[in-house]
């Protein structure tokens, strides 16, 4: 930053900059004031806190969703009986769902209708029995009347033959070559039993339906437990020829002090069982309004209740976990010599904080990460100096704030308590990025460092992080992510970053880089092309489409910018005449598709097709959009918010907190609201393409021997913002077509509104704060 | 480095296609919005049926019955192809010494099989609607016991019911 350039040292710099800082301070405090606002007016919730059963030995009570407040549980879900000696023991009684059991001391919740094989133990499957006649972690043998069956936890094999693979494809192959190579842990899969064949994980038995039971190979050895047929009538006998004998569906535990139990979706801990059975509540729990009588339960089951925390937490030891995480990096501050080192120690401890917050579990205040995140968004919309940055911080602020409260009024306007975690885990990750940015910008990199950076190993190394995340994502993920990830998003960064260095060096040749034939060009066209065919085929692999749709509206915002730095004038006017045709082309070819579903040419989403076309046809596959367009209705143009606190019939669509929060904004804050948020997008939009142009521009009039670190910095930065803001244009445009039926569903969240911690923090706000970092180097360059 | 003024010359322009950017934004939500409230059946399409469209669990019920994959019993309940029967039909070519023997349950492989009945076969076991038909056709079968006789199976708004011969 040039000391003489300095804004305060001009005339009428200082005026000007204190009243630029007076309309950020305003538009940082609208959020707050939005959050304030949504607590004020949120009902006046109860939720429980602990649930005490008193039963005397010998008796039993039938519990569900109404005595347990459990969300998502049946009627009669469980039973539960006191033993004569004491004991309590819990029983699942409802044929589609699970209760899940977590023991004392024991890490992973497991189904309670669940059962080790053990050498010598026999079941009936239907009218079939079988015999274990061994059984330890990597091999299991069953005995039938007529077979002998062995399972090494990835093949079935009968009387010592293999039988055939059940889909042969590639996925099965590389399980087959992972099992050959003795990596077994790694290609594992369940034993399905039932159904009408025999092959590699499929024991098919006459009369029963395919997958009415399951051999699921864990740590403990192979255990039986009911697969996903779903059947009213008892199939599967347990423990057969034996006093123990019972069905595998009404399989019971005995509780101990600790035990975790999932019932629904609700999870509980056991406090007590003497004299009492005493339940904590720990999370995802049914409310009730504080003036609304409670309903009448089982008389056995008493409720304690307790308001929303909204400040303190349940639990004191998760506020000191907090502070421990916090106070590392705050200590490091103490003892470093440097002289910022304090501001890099705060921002440090608070970004720990709001990981806790992210990790940590559901008896935080709910508050803590939103008032952790609103003073970051405050602080950079102070900091930066240059106008257009302080106008994209804005929009990010407003938008992040709006997406922040909507989520909020989410989970405080729910009558289940699960909702909240959207909107804090969000604000948590968005606390994070923004903190640890800020660190990253007290600490600066010096010029010697960033003239040592080399930008082609560093793109190289983004794009493959990305395609291994993928390939872990293909092997062992599915559709919804890997390891808590969604790792096309950070391909989306990779894919703008590869694609601008592609252009920075079209744009600016280096020496030696040479352009005179189509085929030199293709060469350094070639990491994007191989990063779009990789991201192209795990999504088609995954049948993930949705993100396809993104790319092809991205591709043709770069086609243009990438035909508008062409050197030669004929060839750039042709190219974009045929571009601008082809985007008229598609656009009808889309309102013909509309018309005329029935033309669309390919097998896969053409029920997706023919639902945008005519919902009221489907009445199940159109379920979302009709509900979605049901609720804006509801909405009208001034939002049911002001007057109904609750969220009401709104919860029942389907991706509420993700793909369709854009349909719960215009219900609960009106159509004339969205109108405004979609205004500030476009404006986020338009910001992030003028900075763009200002820094190619200027890279363009740059004298390389003068400048030669914003050269490539800078000229890549400034491509990535381009292709960034083409990707944001375009998720906005998806999510409000599925949203308002102007495109078929797709299954994308709205940035900065839907809970996407991935979308977030790996797309969207390093897009901005690429974005924000080259502006301010531009504008302290250029003052 | 020397300030480059050119940059800053043209914030006028910037923000005019800025404000014409966002009203043009605004300008097509408000569009869709406004249908969206003007008319509540305002849907694609839908506002130009003259006759209540046909529902598509209707039409996979239908259709899989025509095809072999809802069957009547004796008794008049509804048997459903099981969900691996693409699997059987494959093994029957490819590997029939390792299919289940079968004893007195109906055998499902008479049927032709081609691609028209595996994406029937995939709706009906695999879809939402798929899923409602085979809800309806369990609440068909509690409450049907005795044959049919001269009537037969139709899909009747909501669900299955029995209706008498069109002959």
């Amino acid at each position: 930053m040039t000391e003489s350039g300095s804004p305060a040292a001009k005339p009428g710099g200082r005026s000007q900059r204190y009243s630029s800082l007076r309309r950020r301070w305003w538009i940082g405090w609208l959020p707050m004031l939005g959050m304030v606002w949504t607590v004020y007016h949120a009902p006046a919730w109860l939720e429980p806190h602990l649930l005490r059963v008193a039963l005397d030995p010998g008796q039993s009570i039938v519990l569900g969703y109404e005595a347990l407040w459990a969300v998502q549980a049946d009627r009669d879900h469980v039973l539960l009986r006191r033993e004569s000696e004491g004991g309590w023991r819990l029983t699942n009684l409802s044929p589609g769902k699970q209760v899940l059991w977590q023991p004392a001391g024991e890490t992973g919740y497991r189904p309670i209708r669940q059962w080790l094989l053990r050498p010598d133990a026999m079941f009936t499957v239907g009218t079939t029995s079988f015999t274990v006649r061994t059984a330890n972690a990597n091999r299991l043998t069953l005995q039938s009347d007529r077979h002998l069956w062995e399972y090494d936890g990835v093949h079935l094999q009968r009387d010592g033959q293999p039988t055939p693979e059940c889909y042969p494809g590639w996925r099965n192959r590389l399980r087959s070559d992972l099992a050959a190579l003795g990596l077994n842990q790694l290609a594992q899969r369940p034993l399905r039993l039932g159904g009408g064949v025999y092959c590699a994980d499929r024991l098919g038995i006459a009369g029963v339906a395919i997958d009415t039971a399951a051999v699921m190979p864990t740590r403990a050895g192979f255990v039986l437990q009911p697969g996903g047929a779903g059947s009213d009538a008892p199939l599967v006998m347990t423990a057969t020829g034996t006093q123990e004998a019972e069905s595998l569906e009404r399989r019971s535990i005995l509780l101990s002090i600790d035990d975790r139990l999932i019932v629904g979706r609700t999870r509980y801990r056991v406090t007590q069982t003497a004299p009492h059975l005493e339940l904590a509540v720990l999370a995802r729990v049914q409310r009730r309004l504080a003036d609304a009588a409670p309903p009448i339960t089982a008389s056995v089951v008493s409720v304690q209740w307790r308001p929303i925390p909204w400040l303190w937490p349940v639990d004191s030891s998760d506020g000191w976990r907090l502070l421990s995480l916090a106070l590392t990096p705050l200590l490091l501050g103490l003892v470093c010599p440097r002289r910022n080192c304090w501001k890099i120690a705060i921002a440090l401890a608070l970004a720990g904080a709001c990981l806790a917050i992210y990790r940590g579990g559901p008896g935080l205040p709910v508050l803590w990460p939103y008032l952790l995140t609103w003073p970051v968004l405050g602080l950079w919309l102070a900091t930066v100096r240059s106008p257009w940055s302080a106008r994209l911080l804005a929009a990010l602020t407003l938008l992040l704030g709006s997406g922040l409260i909507t989520l909020l009024q989410l989970g405080v306007g729910a009558g289940e308590s699960g909702w909240l975690r959207y909107g804090g885990d969000n604000a948590a990750l968005a606390g994070l990025f923004g903190w640890l940015a800020w660190a990253a910008w007290a600490i600066r990199p010096g010029q010697r460092l960033k003239d040592r950076l080399n930008l082609h190993w560093g793109v190289r190394l983004l794009g493959g992080a990305a395609v291994l995340l993928l390939a872990g994502q293909i092997l062992w993920g599915d559709e919804r992510g890997w390891i808590g990830l969604q790792p096309f998003e950070l391909t989306k960064l990779a894919l703008i970053m590869t694609v601008a260095h592609t252009l920075t060096r079209r744009a600016r040749p280096e020496p030696g880089d040479d352009y005179g034939s189509w085929l030199n060009g293709l060469r350094y066209l070639g990491p994007a092309v191989l990063l779009i065919a990789v991201g192209g085929f795990a999504l088609l692999f995954l049948r993930d489409f949705s993100p396809l749709a993104l790319l092809l509206l991205w591709a043709l915002a770069m086609g243009w910018v990438w035909l508008a730095v062409q050197p030669h004038p004929p060839l750039r006017r042709t190219g974009q005449v045929a571009l601008l045709g082809l985007v008229v082309a598609l656009a009808i070819g889309l309102n013909g598709l509309q018309k005329h579903p029935e033309n669309f040419p390919l097998n896969f989403q053409a029920d997706r097709i023919r639902v945008w076309a005519a919902p009221d046809r489907y009445p199940h596959a159109g379920y979302q959009l009709r509900r979605a367009l049901e609720a804006i209705r509801a909405g009208g143009w001034w939002g049911t918010v002001w007057t109904e606190a609750a969220n009401g019939r709104v919860m029942g669509l389907p991706a509420l907190e993700n793909d369709f929060t854009p349909a719960f904004f215009l219900n609960r804050y009106g159509s004339l609201a969205g109108l405004v948020l979609a205004g500030i997008q476009a404006a986020l939009i338009g910001v992030l393409l003028l900075i763009a142009g200002r820094v190619v521009e200027r890279n363009e009039n740059a004298d390389p021997l003068a400048a030669p670190g914003f050269i490539g910095l800078a000229g890549l930065t400034g491509w990535a913002v381009y292709g960034g803001a083409a990707l944001l244009g375009a998720h906005f445009l998806v999510s409000w077509g599925t949203n308002l039926g102007f495109l078929p569903v797709m299954g994308q969240p709205m940035p900065l509104l839907s809970a996407a911690g991935s979308h977030l923090t790996l797309f969207v706000l390093p897009v901005i704060a690429l974005a924000v970092a080259v502006e301010e180097q531009n504008y302290d360059d250029s003052h | 480095m020397e300030p480059i003024l050119k940059l800053n010359y043209g914030v006028a322009r910037p923000m005019w296609l800025l404000t014409l950017g966002i009203v043009l934004s605004v300008g097509l939500l408000y569009g869709r919005l406004a249908a969206i409230h003007a008319r509540p059946a305002t849907l694609p399409m839908s506002s130009l049926a003259t006759v209540p469209p046909r529902r598509e669990d209707a039409d996979l019920f239908e259709q899989a019955l025509s095809a072999g994959l809802l069957r009547q019993d004796a008794d008049g309940r509804i048997a459903i192809a099981p969900a691996d029967l693409p699997l059987r039909q494959s093994y029957q070519r490819e590997h029939p010494e390792w299919l289940t023997p079968r004893h007195a349950e109906p055998d499902w492989l008479d049927r032709p099989w081609d691609d028209a009945s595996r994406r029937l076969h995939r709706a009906l076991h695999f879809s939402l609607a798929g899923r409602y038909v085979r809800q309806q056709i369990a609440i068909f079968n509690a409450q049907h016991s005795g044959p049919l006789g001269n009537r037969q199976l139709r899909w009747v708004g909501t669900g299955v019911r029995e209706v008498e011969r069109d002959d």
